[in-house]
């Protein structure tokens, strides 16, 4: 019987190698969206899928944002605007590791010059949880991001050489604690270094996220009577910087979700720093969840099931 | 009037014959027992027969397994009490609707709806097989599912959630559900240690 097939999960010990030298890129270059978000949990935390921030586990889920981002265009032919489209598969290897591939198209507005549009150099990204405390919702994962240089167009920015990323992304719930009405907080944060090859320059990328979610609010704290829409609804800021020109930007928004496998998450992009960007822009994502849609094919579990379950 | 008397006698008559068939026809059969189960306050044995109504009891260290008619297979983990509150024969879209008071069944249900209910919501399996888990405490119930589909509803503000395959989730009194997440292996394992 097809019961006979569950996997058991649960194993680890694959180590990171370092030198992977090839997997990864916080495409947060720039401060655009960025590779790796998804849905993770904690015990009864869930962490719904970041659009500026890197995800802080791996899982089985397929990312699309769409940003829009006015820039400072000073001379002939620099971007005035700059959109994006981009996509992100991700994929457990096994319950603990996984690994996302990441592209995406650009598309630019220039200043006295026709628009361009090109692709994204490719990144990929192998993402370890190292760190689930159920009980404190806490959930700490380390990652490695290579951006295969040259893969992308350089005319709409994607650089000739690649870079690779270490970094560390993490969750924490404030459910465990005796504050109330405050215990649908969470903290996420991430730290990147990302280390460029040839004639790239080094880059250190970091941020965090406040985020209150309705959810547990009215599944853990208490039933407070919300319309149905507000009850699926995680109000939340994102907050990155950029080491390189001083990059940074605040994005409040929030994300919605009533289950079923999606979630759809919408933000501000506000600049903070002329290189970021020169007004408001906007990123929305739609996050569709492999391992809740089709939770018994490969694409919805971990490749490798070590033992199955009776 | 004769009419009327000649109706009534026909719908007793009816009655009768449809609970001698019940009786006839049990909901489940014991499959296994260890240690010590009652059902109705009497001690069960192999091979006992279970009626709509019955209250199982599984007292702690016990363990105790059913085949029902439909062909569902349930493991009964100790210091469970749950009772037969409907069992229609399935094959044609039967229902079943059992009350776990408290511990933890193992549901390889076969028809549906099958519907489990506890002190704060119901679990209903909504797919045609379906591998599950259903836990009653007296203000929680947790929910787990290895194979086919499962919705838990809260009692108090009617909210449901779907809980895929490898998925579970939690439903504390008075409150809606916790959305469903992943399951790891050590979750499961620890519900299916006790209902072996």
């Amino acid at each position: 019987m097809k019961l006979r097939s569950i996997r058991r999960q649960h194993r680890r010990g694959l180590c990171l190698s370092r030198g992977i030298g090839g997997v990864l890129a916080l495409a947060i270059a720039g401060l655009t969206p960025a590779a790796g978000r998804a849905y993770t949990a904690a015990g009864d935390r869930n962490f719904p899928a970041q659009l500026i921030l890197p995800q802080i586990g791996p899982t089985d889920a397929l990312w699309l944002p769409i940003s829009t981002l006015p820039m400072g265009a000073i001379k002939t032919t620099d971007p005035t605007r700059q959109t994006n489209f981009g996509g992100t598969y991700s994929k457990l290897i096994t319950e603990d590791l996984g690994i996302e591939f990441k592209d995406g198209l650009i598309y630019r507005d220039r200043l006295r010059a026709s628009s361009v549009t090109g692709v994204q150099n490719f990144s990929a990204m192998l993402k370890y949880k190292t760190i689930l405390d159920p009980d404190h919702e806490f959930l700490l994962s380390v990652l490695v991001q290579h951006e295969f240089g040259g893969t992308g167009d350089q005319r709409i920015g994607s650089k000739k050489h690649g870079a690779t990323t270490p970094g560390v992304t993490f969750g924490k719930g404030l459910g465990d604690l005796p504050i109330g009405y405050w215990r649908p907080l969470a903290i996420t944060g991430f730290t990147g270094y990302e280390i460029g090859t040839g004639m790239r320059a080094n880059v250190l990328n970091t941020g965090f996220s406040v985020q209150y979610s309705i959810p547990y609010l009215v599944s853990k704290v208490a039933n407070i009577d919300l319309p149905l829409f507000f009850r699926g609804m995680t109000p939340r800021v994102e907050v990155m910087f950029n080491s390189e020109h001083n990059r940074n930007l605040i994005a409040p928004g929030i994300s919605y979700s009533q289950g079923g496998g999606w979630e759809l998450g919408i933000e501000a992009m506000v600049p903070t720093t002329r290189a970021t960007g020169t007004g408001v822009g906007v990123i929305a994502q739609l996050l569709i969840q492999l391992d809740y849609l089709l939770p018994e094919r490969v694409v919805g579990h971990p490749i490798f099931v070590p033992t199955e379950l009776p | 009037m004769l009419r009327n008397s000649v109706g009534v006698m026909v719908a007793i008559f009816g009655l009768v014959v449809w609970a001698g068939a019940a009786v006839a026809t049990p909901a489940g059969i014991v499959l296994a027992v260890n240690g010590l189960c009652t059902k109705n306050g009497r001690v069960l044995n192999y091979g006992d027969a279970v009626q709509i109504g019955d209250t199982l009891v599984v007292l702690a260290g016990g363990n105790l397994k059913l085949r029902m008619a439909d062909g569902a297979e349930i493991s009964v983990a100790p210091g469970s009490s749950v009772s037969v509150a409907r069992y229609d024969n399935a094959g044609s879209g039967g229902i079943a609707k059992l009350w776990l008071t408290q511990g933890l069944l193992r549901v390889n249900s076969v028809t549906h709806p099958f519907e489990v209910s506890t002190v704060v919501g119901t679990a209903s399996a909504n797919s045609g097989v379906a591998y599950w888990f259903v836990e009653s405490q007296a203000s929680l119930a947790r929910v787990a599912v290895l194979a086919g589909i499962v919705d838990l509803k809260s009692n108090l503000t009617g909210e449901s959630v779907s809980i895929p395959a490898h998925w579970g989730t939690r439903l504390e009194a008075g409150r809606a559900p916790v959305p469903p997440r992943v399951w790891n292996q050590t979750e499961f394992s620890a519900f299916i240690r006790v209902t072996q």
